[in-house]
């Protein structure tokens, strides 16, 4: 069925240039295993109960777990991951009465979702293991039961932070520790991860503590890297299962270009509000990606409407999900999914993590998400047991997603990103030695192995602010504040607002969502009603809203600049200067347009505050002549001549060397994780070509997170490198005018706009003739 | 080489200077891990600006008087030796007479309750009462409730506070009088009145430990100071030295706070002590009795309200950690004072208001 539904697609005239390619994934028979000794009698009644015959990889992480070992799973979606360690866990449950297991899962909703897989499995299995959520929602007077009598508790990494501390309530449990199962494990890399690493070595510590060792269970999406990963992340050894067992129904992946023409009549959000339709009218149940709730909303409004006057049944079969719904709202659009009532949801990536809503007939994904691992995530949400299905890809205009499009094999076949864990960052190690020393305290001859070769001299560092005290019992945390308040382990906003219609909560937003969403003035689309926000309280965090059906929406504009507020070090290599600092990075909103579809019927004015972050980062300037420089080699180029007669020499002047500038922040973004063990998304940059603090074209590159971890700090050191690996990608790039290989970025701000590519091999290699200029480093520091 | 690690441990400094920035932002929270709420009576959030600049003129008053004192010049008291290490001990006593009603009466208001056996409620009670079964111990006969009446006639007869205390909340709330009742069965050698200073809401050292026993009319107090944090474990031990079978606690909000913070601190370090004992805990208790007439009921409401007292000189509970730090940094001994004094004025009311609400429900 799905492939005539593909075919039409492929014939309608509507569509069919728009379809740049399809690729098909073959479907595959089931591998069943074997295991070398027989499952218990209660573990096997489940599974009976259930219907099910394990296979290879699940028999593989049994085996693996048995014989003790820590495993990463990274199998797909639907691959059933979760039976293939809850069996071994329930076994060793089952033989060892009094023997624990530690779920941790990155949100409270799915771990909820997760509790009713596991009470499932202990009532059927009838083993007892009295399986409970533990985390800020569960209520102080359950606590302690849940605590002393759940042999199975599931919880989540933020919580665990809190929890060490009062390891002595946990002692019983902690000390009968026998697995911990981190799952989405994908989801700790770059910074976050390399936080979640050393809490999860303070709880192997407290562990110690207790005389317990657990296994440990990874289970992740297909990573480049799964068990070097793994290994950084928990600092045991791995074993890798892989090798999917489960069958899989044919799966077809359209890549689908709005604007194959380079041109389009309609945007990619109509565009993809008639695919949306289009699966959903054919009856295939749908499940459409946007990259912003508001989009979400707005494709649900728009479906809804274009189905009113045709195909009434069908309005109430469409809805929208994301994240800020409350969560009983959530729980029934989840529930609606699973049992079909829904035909077709509109979600942020809130649906991408593992809730169980079932598997579908369809995924559209309006946007490139900005990895190939999501994409895959968001993918894999089609395919229902061995039938048929199809995934959309929907792309925009802007460079990145058009160049997916003119090749997806480089989609295909790319392996999918490396996922990086740093444990030598000294901002990461030196806050989690003082949650650490707020948990026991820290005797150096034990703690090398947990927290690396540098503890000492941080250790001597922190005793000079008084934040921790060398004592005869060992180092103990003495600051005036909870270590853990102070140390977050991700960029998470605890600033959250209210939304308020007729003095009931509607829906939750952190603070840039307010601003973004929900300024005086604003549309708010919740569940496809239209609400107008009457009051935006900065002070008491709250919006009050009123339900008025309107038939536009708005959209808020923002101007975003960058601050230099100290210098604390600049150095100069040759006559190239680059340096390092304390800076802001400011996001104001200044207005919104009023939009009715794609059309802009007017603009407003908006009061608000700026947004500050403050952070630090790297700058370096590059001479004003290098303009005139690169403008004499380019304007010789084809396809500058070519526009030379369309736009005025000085306008195309000024592209082409914001172009290159721009360029430079984007590829040194890109290739700073190979130094600095990041993430992409960890990395802001900005650049100007004329920055009013430097009075010079300036580039800036800087961390993405309040106060600064280190992450800049480590690549003005390595800059040299830095620039000269720069530019070797973009040279050596085999592509024409840019790629997500070289200049491309999945997280611009100005849609990858303007990006020239030859200027910014004309400017990093004049940037690295400054460097040669003169072989002296001169360092000028604070 | 050298140059490198010059530059590594500078680096190191200027993230340790972050560090405490935002340390030092750090707001406490009403709700901490467990399952310990920690009540609005006892936060103590509300300090107003007024409050803090009173405070923050006390301390620079204090740092001027005692610049160059050594802590033996200012507050008489010894080091103290113990297994675990060093820290300071100070010894002080005052008249102070517990008004505990006698045990007899105790065990009288307690039985003459029959809504403490299981199936009787208001109705039956009355019933009974009319029918001439004023005490439970004129149950025992009865064929419905004797079983029970004698198993409860037997957790009084043994004097088993833990569990007579267990019995009764069964049936009536924690702050109920026939709980409060229930401490008289205990000689007052026996009460451990106790209360600590610390440099947080958990997870951070305790940095006094105050400990008041009543013998005849005289109240000792005993204090356990830490002159740095080497010394918490030696206080640890100081405070349990205290605790024998025998012990019974009587705290202000000790239930939530005081104890546990206690347990992580024994634990933190990786030592024994156990805590298990009878509890009194007369935030409940006061609650119940007084807080149609008080503003709030934290502690130092309740005292001046019931008892007239008004502190002089007093440091804040809430700023009881920026102090003791002002102390560290300095070493000037003088933000010490008011701590001390502040931790022994809590122990005096905490037994004041104890043997008051022994009056009140008497
Ligand atoms: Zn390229
Ligand atoms: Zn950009």
């Amino acid at each position: 069925m799905v492939e005539r539904i593909v075919s039409a697609l492929e014939r309608n005239s509507r569509y069919k240039n728009r379809v740049e390619h399809i690729e098909i994934l073959s479907p595959k028979e089931p591998t069943f295993g074997k295991l070398k000794k027989d499952l218990s009698r209660n573990i096997k009644n489940y599974l009976l109960k259930k219907g099910i015959k394990l296979y290879k990889h699940q028999c593989g992480a049994i085996e693996y777990l048995r014989a003790g070992k820590s495993i990463v799973i990274t199998t797909p979606t639907a691959s059933g991951k979760t039976l293939a360690f809850n069996v071994p866990i329930f076994e060793r449950l089952d033989q060892d009465k009094s023997a624990t297991a530690l779920y941790l899962y990155p949100t409270k909703a799915l771990a909820n979702d997760q509790l009713k897989v596991i009470k499932e499995f202990d009532s059927l299995s009838g083993i007892g293991v009295n399986p409970n959520v533990y985390d800020g929602d569960t209520p102080p007077n359950k606590r302690p039961k849940i605590r002393e009598t759940s042999r199975i508790i599931i919880s989540n990494p933020y919580q665990l932070h809190q929890v060490l501390a009062w390891h002595y309530k946990w002692q019983k449990f902690l000390s009968n520790l026998k697995f911990v199962v981190i799952d989405e494990a994908h989801r700790y890399r770059g910074v976050f991860g390399s936080n979640v690493a050393f809490l999860i070595r303070r709880l192997r510590r407290i562990c110690g503590f207790y005389g317990s060792e657990p296994q440990f269970i990874l289970s992740t999406a297909t990573l480049a890297n799964p068990i070097e990963f793994s290994e950084r992340l928990i600092g045991v050894r791995f074993k890798l299962i892989a090798n999917d067992g489960s069958p899989k129904g044919k799966k077809y992946f359209i890549f689908y270009n709005p604007y194959f023409d380079g041109i389009s009549t309609l945007s990619t959000h109509q565009e993809t509000k008639d695919l949306f339709l289009f699966f959903v009218r054919k009856d295939l149940q749908t499940l459409c990606f946007t990259l912003s709730r508001k989009m979400a909303e707005l494709i649900a409004l728009w479906s809804k409407k274009g189905v009113k006057e045709s195909e009434p049944y069908l309005m109430d079969k469409i809805t929208a999900y994301r994240a800020g719904y409350l969560p009983e709202e959530r729980r029934e659009i989840e529930n609606n999914l699973k049992n079909g009532i829904l035909r077709g949801v509109t979600s942020t990536n809130a649906l991408e993590l593992g809730i169980d809503v079932g598997s579908l007939d369809s995924v559209v994904i309006s946007g490139y998400p900005g990895t190939i691992i999501s994409t895959w995530q968001q993918a894999g949400r089609a395919g229902r047991g061995v039938s048929e299905s199809v995934a959309t890809l929907v792309a925009f205009q802007n460079p990145l997603d058009q160049y997916l499009m003119k090749h997806p094999k480089l989609f295909f076949d790319k392996p999918h990103e490396h996922a990086i864990i740093d444990l030598s960052n000294p901002y990461i190690i030196s806050g989690h030695l003082m949650c650490a020393g707020s948990e026991t305290p820290i005797k150096l001859s034990e703690e090398g192995i947990y927290f690396g070769d540098d503890v000492e001299d941080i250790l001597k560092a922190l005793e000079r602010e008084g934040l921790i005290q060398n004592t005869p019992n060992g180092w103990v945390y003495s600051g005036k504040g909870r270590a853990t308040e102070a140390v977050s382990l991700d960029n998470i906003s605890s600033d959250i607002f209210k939304v308020i219609c007729d003095g009931e909560l509607l829906e939750t937003m952190d603070r840039r969502q307010a601003y973004r969403e929900a300024h005086k003035g604003a549309v708010l689309l919740h569940q496809g009603e239209t609400y107008i926000v009457e009051d935006l309280d900065l002070k008491k965090s709250v919006i009050q809203v009123k339900k008025i059906d309107v038939d536009y929406y708005t959209e808020a504009m923002k101007v975003v600049d960058i601050e230099i507020l100290e210098e604390i070090e600049k150095k100069g290599i040759g006559n190239f200067a680059v340096s390092f600092g304390d800076v802001e990075a400011n996001e104001q909103y200044v207005g919104y347009k009023i939009m009715k579809y794609d059309k802009v019927i007017g603009m407003e004015k908006l009061d608000l505050p700026p947004l500050n972050f403050k952070t630090m980062g790297l700058w370096f300037t590059v001479p004003e002549d290098t303009k005139e420089k690169i403008w004499k080699k380019r304007k010789e180029d084809g396809d500058i001549k070519e526009n030379l007669n369309k736009r005025s020499e000085e306008d195309l002047k000024r592209g082409v060397f914001a172009g290159g500038l721009h360029g430079i922040e984007h590829a040194m973004i890109g290739i700073m994780p190979f130094h600095v063990m990041c993430d992409r998304w960890d990395i802001g940059g900005v650049s100007a070509p004329n920055h009013p603090d430097t009075m010079k074209p300036t580039v800036f590159i800087y961390d993405g997170f309040e106060g600064g971890i280190g992450l800049t700090e480590k690549a003005f050191e390595l800059i040299v490198e830095i620039v000269k690996m720069t530019l070797e990608l973009v040279r050596d790039c085999k592509c024409e005018d840019g790629c997500p290989a070289c200049i491309y970025s999945p997280k611009c701000g100005n849609e990858n706009k303007p990006l020239d590519k030859k200027a910014t091999i004309l400017i990093l290699e004049e940037l690295l003739n400054l460097m040669k200029q003169e072989d002296k480093i001169k360092v000028r520091g604070r | 080489m050298v140059k490198d690690e010059e530059k590594r441990k500078t680096t190191f400094h200027r993230i340790s200077k972050k560090w405490r920035e935002s340390v030092d932002k750090v707001k406490e929270y009403e709700v901490v891990e467990g399952e310990e709420k920690i009540s609005e009576e006892f936060i103590p959030f509300g300090i107003d600006y007024q409050e803090y600049q009173e405070a923050e003129k006390l301390k620079q008053r204090l740092l001027k008087k005692y610049k160059g004192k050594t802590l033996e010049d200012v507050i008489e008291g010894k080091e103290l030796n113990t297994k675990e290490g060093v820290c300071y001990y100070i010894e002080n006593q005052d008249r102070l007479s517990l008004k505990i009603i006698n045990p007899e009466h105790a065990r009288k208001k307690i039985l003459s309750d029959l809504k403490l056996i299981y199936g009787i409620g208001e109705v039956t009670e009355r019933i009974l009462k009319e029918e001439g079964c004023k005490t439970i111990e004129d149950l025992t006969e009865h064929p419905r409730f004797g079983s029970q009446a004698i198993e409860f006639l037997k957790i009084l007869d043994k004097c088993d506070t833990c569990q007579i205390v267990d019995w009764i909340a069964h049936w009536f709330p924690k702050s109920h009088p026939l709980i409060l009742y229930s401490s008289s069965f205990h000689n007052k050698g026996d009460l451990i009145i106790f209360d600590i200073e610390t440099m947080g809401l958990f997870t951070r050292p305790i940095i006094l430990f105050g400990v008041a026993r009543i013998s005849g009319d005289q109240i000792l107090i005993n204090q356990y100071l830490l002159r740095n944090i080497k010394e918490e474990p030696a206080a640890l031990k100081g405070f349990l030295s205290h605790i024998s079978e025998d012990s019974v606690f009587i705290t202000f909000n000790g239930r939530t706070f005081d104890i546990p913070y206690v347990r992580q601190r024994l634990a933190y370090y990786r030592m024994k002590g156990d805590l298990e004992r009878p509890h009194f805990d007369i935030l409940h208790f006061s609650r119940r009795a007084w807080r149609e007439k008080v503003p709030n009921c934290r502690l130092n409401t309740l005292e001046k309200y019931l008892l007239g007292i008004a502190r002089k000189d007093d440091v804040p509970s809430a700023l009881v950690p920026d102090f003791y730090e002002t102390y560290m940094r300095s070493k000037n001994v003088g933000p010490l004072i008011p701590i001390i004094e502040h931790n022994k004025q809590d122990l005096v009311t905490v037994a004041i208001i104890f043997s008051r609400l022994h009056e009140e429900w008497r």
